[in-house]
């Protein structure tokens, strides 16, 4: 493996919840009140390559959009470390650099473009504002932008609800690479499209990739998508990674009891199954995750060390880590 | 139909301004109230160029002109079509002169306090925390007095003049400004276009100016019309009560108490047509303002 972009060291983010006076009051009073705290990311290590798409998937509310968010720098990691190309950038991003350096393609084509901003406005601003193109030349610029992703420069003076939600990802997508980005975060970046847009914007991504040499962290449920652009896979399970490796092996042989769930219920074509046996149980509630592996109270294998202990991710060959207390019996 | 139009772009471009423009004009009583009021406009700020008289020049009003009836002759030689009140001043003239001096006063307080208002609810909303449980504590205390009551007791204090009332109202108003624009605020700052200029790099000072307060814009127009209109109404309370504008600075309030002691000796027209013309500003305002809602809310959309 090539020396990493982006390396995440023990990375958590937690979002408590303050008491207020009424529930400070109760509280001395004796009631069962406490200050609740999602631990939405536990503890996660992840290095990704200069070049490599590496695919993170999990359950709605496993945590993965934190990541990507605390990755892009929108929210502040509660501990742990990003280094940007060997430099940390987990403090307020004063490093300019790396703040453009890593861009951010939201799910929702309709919330992320501004509703009282042209699209020349909206890919143009972050460059003019910071001066890395001269404001002469932001027209050209704007217009080239455009191109690049496959939106037609003659519509530039339209506003955003004008354009299809194919359309908005594009604009979506040119905005962040206005900035010149090296490193772009996808969350669920195809998930709110029609399915015959998904295969158009995630060609454009790999088009991108090829064209500016861009790594991309992918986040994303749908796993028949990541199969198909990820270089490596890490799925994650309530805020912790439970298995990373590279996609092929992952698909033909999962390790962790959750991956092989979750690709057991995938539907396929080759397979044509017809019998699903979802994961049983819910996910638990971050608020009170269960001690131990967290997926114990949903794992046909747990054993009381399950419940006790907390499996490390470990390394099992030089491309692979699982956490699991029983991946060598699975 | 607005979709149907929404949705064939390659004809037209349609800024939203445009769109806003069409779906105002297709109501017919906002059309009426608008045209109304921009007449009341043209014609207060006219009023040195159409009136016989100026009111606030003693040299011009003459005491034995006092309470004639409308459609009198005055003793200067031009008409009263609407009579003219106990010291003799033209109603016609006075009236005109006295909406210059209520709507500069609406309107100066209005823009005053939306600009404070908004700064505070905007800084309420984005620093959260303790300064925002202060402020809002604040603006509930504020809102829990009647506005009146507010603005008389500061009127009372500071004592009479433009300057003075200007500022009355704008402590008993900004707090309608700070609630509103924190709310719409606290909404638009969650969603992901937020989040995309943070990532982009924007200071917090970039993001609050060039993108949250732009869609905040739309509530804070509305809540601008009818808290103009609400001010113009509490200037006339004030100025009946006597504790408003003074006697030489004759506002619609202080025509209407004028004319209050001579309304059961018959002599009607020294209150009622100030009146009127108060009640037809305050109203076209309102109706603009109503109806501004009704175009600007979303949720209202067909």
């Amino acid at each position: 493996m090539t020396k990493p972009i982006l390396e995440i060291r023990g990375v958590s983010k937690r979002f408590s919840k303050k008491l207020d006076i009424a529930g400070r009051l109760a509280r001395r009073f004796g009631a069962a009140i406490s200050e609740e705290t999602v631990h939405a990311v536990d503890n996660v290590d992840l290095d990704i390559a200069k070049g490599e798409v590496l695919g993170l998937v999990g359950e709605s509310g496993c945590g993965k959009s934190t990541l990507g968010r605390v990755v892009a720098g929108i929210h502040p990691a509660s501990d742990g470390a990003l280094l940007y190309e060997g430099r940390v950038i987990t403090k307020k991003r004063s490093d300019k650099a790396a703040t453009l350096a890593i861009q951010m393609i939201f799910q929702d084509p309709f919330a992320s473009l501004n509703p009282r901003m042209r699209v020349e406005d909206i890919i143009g601003e972050a460059p003019r504002l910071h001066g890395l193109v001269a404001a002469a030349e932001i027209p050209a610029y704007v217009d080239d932008v455009m191109r690049k992703v496959g939106l037609d420069p003659t519509l530039k003076k339209r506003y955003a609800h004008q354009f299809s939600g194919g359309q908005r990802q594009r604009i979506g997508i040119a905005r962040a690479l206005a900035v010149k980005p090296d490193f772009l975060v996808c969350d669920e970046a195809i998930a709110a499209l029609d399915v015959s847009i998904q295969a158009q914007v995630i060609n454009l991504f790999m088009d991108l990739r090829k064209e500016l040499e861009l790594t991309y962290l992918f986040i994303s449920h749908d796993l028949s998508v990541v199969e198909h652009i990820a270089d490596r896979v890490a799925i994650m399970y309530l805020g912790r990674i439970v298995e990373i490796a590279a996609t092929e092996e992952i698909f033909a042989d999962p390790k962790h009891p959750y991956t092989k769930a979750l690709l057991a219920e995938a539907p396929r074509l080759d397979q044509r199954k017809r019998d699903f046996t979802p994961v049983k149980g819910e996910i638990p509630s971050p608020l009170d995750p269960p001690p131990g592996c967290h997926f114990n109270p949903r794992c046909p294998m747990a054993n009381d060390k399950c419940r006790a202990e907390r499996p490390q991710l470990e390394e099992i060959s030089p491309v692979r880590a699982v956490s699991c207390h029983h991946w060598r019996d699975a | 139909m607005t979709d149907m139009t929404a949705a064939k772009p390659a004809v037209r471009v349609e800024t939203p301004f445009q769109r806003f423009r069409a779906e105002f004009f297709e109501s017919r009583i906002a059309t009426a109230a608008l045209i109304v009021f921009s007449s009341i406009v043209v014609l207060a700020l006219l009023a040195p160029w159409i009136t016989p008289q100026n009111p606030y020049d003693l040299g011009q009003v003459d005491v034995l002109d006092g309470r004639l009836p409308p459609g009198s002759e005055a003793f200067a030689g031009y008409t009263m079509w609407l009579g003219s009140d106990g010291s003799g001043r033209d109603l016609y003239s006075a009236i005109l002169y006295g909406l210059r001096i209520s709507l500069s006063v609406g309107v100066a307080s209005g823009i005053i306090a939306l600009a404070i208002g908004m700064m505070i609810g905007l800084i309420a909303a984005y620093m959260g925390g303790r300064i925002e449980a202060v402020i809002m504590r604040l603006v509930d205390l504020q809102l829990s007095f009647p506005a009146s009551l507010v603005a008389l007791m500061l009127v009372a204090i500071l004592g009479k003049g433009v300057d003075k009332i200007i500022l009355a109202l704008v402590v008993a108003q900004w707090a309608y400004y700070a609630r509103t624009v924190r709310g719409t605020a606290l909404v638009e700052r969650r969603k992901e276009y937020v989040e995309a200029a943070q990532c982009l790099g924007l200071s917090q000072t970039q993001v609050v100016f060039r993108h949250i307060l732009p869609n905040c814009l739309a509530p804070l127009i509305v809540v601008g019309t009818v808290q103009t209109a609400h001010a113009i109404s509490l200037e006339a309370t004030l100025s009946f009560l006597g504790v408003g504008l003074p006697q030489t600075q004759p506002s619609l309030g202080v025509l209407i108490a004028n004319g209050f002691e001579y309304l059961l000796s018959g002599r009607y027209w020294i209150s009622v047509f100030p009146g009127l013309a108060l009640l037809t500003t305050v109203m076209s305002i309102n109706l603009v303002g109503d109806h501004l809602r009704d175009v600007l809310n979303p949720r209202l959309k067909k």
